[in-house]
C-alpha cells in the first residue's frame, strides 16, 4: 500500500484541488498511468501514479488537500484499503525473547490497535519509530497535537499544519476544534452545495457599473505605455517616522502623502503631464490636483478622493487634508469636489505587499501612478552591497498627451524627490 | 543587609566562612597561598589561616586530588582548587575511580567529604587545550556530585552546602562569571545541592541553561520579550542530581524546550536533559526540543573563531524563535 501525496508544484503553493480522478477507487493502475487533474495556484497538471495496485481515492474531487497530505492510496488487488491493526507477533524485539514477551514494556511494546499497520512487518511502527495517527499515517503533528486531537475529537487529516515544515500544533488543532463544522465540511463531501443554478447574478451598484464603464472606455480610447522606476526610500521611511515621532499634526503622515507631495512638484516642472487629450486638443491643467485611488470602507469598488491643488500644500497640509478627504469619501458624505476635478492619480497597493502593478488611467487625466509595497533587498551602494528598501513606481501614460522621454523624465523627477525627501518637507511655494 | 558582590568574593566568603566554622576544611591547589589563586579567590586566606590550611602545592594535579581524598577518607574536609577544569584530566582517574567509588566500595566505612573547584568556560584565547567545559565529563560519573553556580548569591551558598556534603563535589566555575556582580544574603546560608532555579517565568517555551548559559539564556529571553515571545528560564544549577521537577512542570506547561551548554552539545549535558525532557513531557511537546552547544571544533585560538565557536544570546534568539515557529526576522 502506498500513499499518493499532494505535491507541491510551485514555491506558493500551499494546497491543491483535484479537478477530476482519472480513475475510480477500485480500478487497476499502473506506474505512470495519469490517475488526476490536479489544479495549483498556478496551474493544472496531470498527476501520475507511481506505482501498480488498486487505486483507493481518499481526498474527492473539488477538495483542497494541503501539499504533503495522503490523497489516494495504491495497494495490491484484494488488499483491505483500511488500516489493519498491528499485528502483535510481528515486534521484532518480542519474537526475539518469546520466553517473556511481557518482559520490555517500553522499548518493544507494538503500536496499539488503534495505530496505522505499515506494510513491512519489520517496521510495524514506521521506519522513523514515530507513532502513526490513526487513519492518516503521514499527517505531521506534535505529540502535544495528537493528545489534544484525541481528547478534542479532532481529525488531524483535516487540519493545516502552521508549525515548521507544515507541522501541526497545539493551536491548530485547537483552533479545528473551534470551528469544528469547516474540517468536518471538508471530511463529509457528500453534502451538497445549496440548490440553485451554478452561476448567481449579481446586480452591481452604481458605483460598481460606473467603474466597469469608465475603465473599459479608458482601456480601448486611450493608447497607453508604462514606465517604471525603483527608488531608495531608506531616508523617506526614516523621514517619515521622525516626523510622526516630532512633528504636531504629521502623526498619521504616510507615504502616499510623500507621493503626492513628490508628484504634485513634479507636475509643476512637467505640465504637459498635467494635461488632457479632449476632442483632438490639448487641454493644459492649471490646477494640480491628486486622485487617490482607495478602496471602500464597505462592499467593492473604488473611490478616488481627491486632494487640489497639492502643489501648494506643505507635506502636513496634504497629510491632514488627504486623511480627511478619503475619510469623507468612505463615509458616503463627500464633500462638493471630493471626488472630481482630479489631473492626475496615486493608486498605492504597497500596504497589500505588492511589488508593482500597472493601473488603468481614469480618463480625462493622461496619467496614474501605482505604487508597489516598500522591500528590504541587497543594493549595490558605492560598489558595497548594503540592505536598502526600494519601491516601485509604474507610471500608466496616454501617449496621445505625452510622450516616452517626458514620461522618463518625470519619473526621474518623482525618484529624484523621494529618494531625496528633504525636498518634500521644505514649505510649500506659488 | 544584602549587598552586591563579585562572584569570587562570594566564593572567598564562602570558604572563610567554612574554615572559620570547622576546623577540619582546608584549602589545597596551586598558587592559591602566596599568590592568592589564579583567578584571585583565595587572596588573603593564606595569612588569615596560615600554610597547615591553606596548602600550595606542586604542579601535580593527581597529586592534589590523590592526597585530597585520602585526608578526606581520614576525616578532613578538603577543598581542592584546580586552576581550571582543563587541568582536572590529570587527575580524573582519582576523581572517578577513587573519588566517586570509595564510599561504596568500602561499604560506606569510608566517605571522600571533598570539593573540587575548578573554572572551565572558553572566551578569553586560551585556545584548544584550556578552553574546556567538561561538565558532562563528571555529570556522567554516578558518586559525585555536580554543580555550576551562576550568580554570586549561589556560588556563597552552593560552595557552602558543597563543603559541608559528605560527598564528594565537583564545583564548577566559570572564568566569565568571576567579576560578575550579584546580590549575596547577609550572614550564614547555603543553597541546596540538587536543585535548579527558575530565573524567569514565562509561556512560550522553556530555556533550560548549563553553567554561564544559564546567564545568556536570561539576557536572550529578556530580548526576545520585545519579539512577544516569553521565555521561561531555568538555570539548572545542578548538573548531577538534575532536578527534573521544575523543568517537567515547566515544559509542560510551554510545551517547549530549548537546552543550551557552552561546551559540545552531542553527548552533552543538553542531551541527556533533551533526552529526560522526551520521556518526560512527550505528550505535552508542541515541537521538538532543540540542543544549543558550541562549534564541534577544538577550540581556536583566533579570537573571532573563538567567538563564532560559542553559543551568544543571539544564537539562544535564534533557536527560541524556530522551536516557537516563529519566522527568522529580517536584518
Amino acid at each position: 500500500m502506498a500513499d499518493v501525496n499532494m505535491p507541491k508544484l510551485s514555491d506558493t503553493m500551499e494546497e491543491g484541488t483535484i479537478v477530476e480522478w482519472k480513475k475510480k477507487s477500485g480500478d487497476p493502475v499502473k506506474k505512470g498511468d495519469v490517475i488526476a487533474e490536479v489544479e495549483s495556484d498556478k496551474a493544472t497538471f496531470d498527476l501520475e501514479s507511481e506505482s501498480d495496485g488498486v487505486l483507493d481515492i481518499i481526498v474527492p474531487q473539488g477538495v483542497p488537500a494541503k501539499i504533503g497530505a495522503p490523497i489516494a492510496r495504491i495497494g495490491a488487488p484484494g488488499e483491505a484499503p483500511a488500516a489493519k491493526p498491528a499485528p502483535k507477533e510481528a515486534a521484532p524485539k518480542e519474537a526475539a525473547k518469546p520466553e517473556k514477551p511481557k518482559a520490555e514494556p517500553e522499548a518493544a511494546a507494538p503500536p496499539p490497535p488503534s495505530q496505522q499497520a505499515r506494510p513491512s512487518p519489520s517496521a510495524p511502527n514506521g521506519a522513523d519509530g514515530a507513532p502513526r495517527v490513526a487513519g492518516s499515517p503521514e499527517v505531521k503533528a506534535s505529540p502535544l497535537a495528537k493528545r489534544l486531537a484525541a481528547e478534542l475529537g479532532v481529525n488531524l487529516a483535516m487540519v493545516q499544519g502552521s508549525g515548521p515544515e507544515g507541522r501541526i500544533v497545539k493551536e491548530d488543532v485547537q483552533a479545528a476544534a473551534a470551528g469544528r463544522t469547516a474540517p468536518q465540511r471538508a471530511s463529509a463531501p457528500t453534502i451538497s452545495r445549496p440548490s440553485g443554478p451554478d452561476v448567481e447574478v449579481v446586480e452591481p451598484t452604481r458605483m460598481q457599473a460606473t467603474i466597469a464603464r469608465r475603465m473599459a472606455e479608458a482601456k480601448t480610447t486611450v493608447p497607453e505605455f508604462n514606465v517604471t522606476v525603483e527608488a531608495r526610500v531608506d531616508l523617506a521611511v526614516s523621514m517619515r517616522q521622525q516626523l510622526k515621532d516630532s512633528v504636531p499634526g504629521a502623526d498619521k503622515v504616510t507615504m502616499t502623502d510623500f507621493l503626492v507631495r513628490a508628484c504634485a512638484l513634479s507636475l509643476r516642472k512637467f505640465p504637459e503631464v498635467n494635461s488632457s487629450w479632449v476632442d483632438g486638443r490639448f487641454q493644459r491643467k492649471r490646477r494640480i490636483s491628486i486622485g487617490l485611488a482607495v478602496a471602500p470602507s464597505q462592499g467593492m469598488g473604488l473611490l478616488v478622493p481627491v486632494v487640489h491643488d497639492a502643489d501648494l500644500k506643505d507635506l502636513i497640509q496634504i497629510s491632514i487634508e488627504s486623511r480627511q478627504v478619503i475619510e469623507r469619501a468612505r463615509s458616503g458624505r463627500p464633500a462638493e469636489g471630493d471626488l472630481s476635478g482630479a489631473t492626475f492619480s496615486i493608486s498605492n497597493l504597497g500596504m497589500y505587499g505588492v511589488d508593482e502593478f500597472v493601473a488603468i488611467i481614469n480618463p480625462p487625466e493622461a496619467a496614474i501612478l501605482a505604487v508597489g509595497a516598500i522591500k528590504e533587498v541587497p543594493v549595490v551602494d558605492a560598489g558595497r552591497i548594503v540592505p536598502g528598501k526600494v519601491m516601485r513606481m509604474t507610471l500608466s501614460v496616454d501617449h496621445r498627451v505625452f510622450y516616452g522621454a517626458t514620461a522618463a523624465q518625470f519619473m526621474a523627477e518623482v525618484k529624484r524627490l523621494i529618494e531625496n525627501p528633504v525636498t518634500l518637507v521644505v514649505p510649500a511655494t506659488q | 543587609m544584602a549587598e552586591e558582590k563579585l562572584y569570587r568574593v562570594a566564593l572567598r566568603e564562602a570558604l572563610a566562612e567554612e574554615m572559620e566554622r570547622d576546623e577540619s576544611v582546608y584549602l589545597v591547589g596551586e598558587d592559591i597561598g602566596k599568590f592568592g589563586g589564579a583567578y584571585r579567590v583565595t587572596e588573603g586566606l593564606l595569612d588569615r589561616f596560615g600554610a597547615q590550611r591553606v596548602v600550595d602545592a606542586p604542579i601535580a594535579e593527581e597529586a592534589i586530588v590523590g592526597s585530597a581524598i585520602g585526608s578526606a577518607m581520614l576525616g578532613l574536609r578538603p577543598v581542592v582548587e584546580l586552576m581550571t577544569i582543563n587541568f582536572s584530566l590529570v587527575a580524573y582517574d582519582q576523581i572517578v575511580n577513587n573519588a566517586a567509588k570509595i564510599r561504596y566500595m568500602f561499604g560506606g566505612e569510608a566517605k571522600v567529604p571533598m570539593v573540587i573547584r575548578m573554572p572551565g568556560g572558553a572566551g578569553h584565547q586560551l585556545s584548544a587545550q584550556h578552553s574546556h567545559s567538561f561538565e558532562v565529563l563528571y555529570g556522567l560519573i554516578p558518586g559525585l556530585l555536580v554543580v555550576a553556580p551562576t550568580t554570586p548569591e549561589d556560588a556563597k551558598g552552593m560552595l557552602k552546602s558543597a563543603i559541608r556534603t559528605d560527598n564528594p563535589v565537583m564545583f564548577l566555575e566559570s572564568m566569565s562569571l568571576y567579576n560578575v556582580r550579584g546580590v549575596v544574603p547577609e550572614g550564614d546560608y547555603t543553597t541546596p545541592i540538587g536543585k535548579a532555579a527558575v530565573r524567569r517565568t514565562g509561556t512560550d517555551v522553556t530555556i533550560v541553561g548549563v553553567s554561564r548559559m544559564a546567564v545568556l539564556a536570561h539576557e536572550a529571553a529578556k530580548q526576545l520579550e520585545e519579539e512577544d515571545i516569553d521565555a521561561e528560564v531555568i538555570d539548572l544549577r545542578s548538573i548531577r542530581p538534575i532536578d527534573w521537577p521544575p523543568i517537567i512542570e515547566s515544559v509542560r506547561r510551554t510545551s517547549r524546550c530549548l537546552v543550551v551548554e557552552e561546551g559540545w552539545a552531542t553527548y552533552g549535558v543538553t542531551a541527556e536533559i533533551a533526552a529526560g525532557v522526551q520521556e518526560r513531557c512527550f505528550d505535552y511537546l508542541d515541537a521538538p526540543i532543540r540542543r544549543l552547544g558550541g562549534a564541534q571544533v577544538p577550540m581556536p585560538y583566533s579570537l573571532p573563531l573563538e567567538k563564532a565557536s560559542i553559543p551568544t544570546s543571539e544564537d539562544i534568539k535564534k533557536l527560541a524563535r524556530e522551536v516557537v515557529g516563529r519566522k527568522p526576522l529580517d536584518g
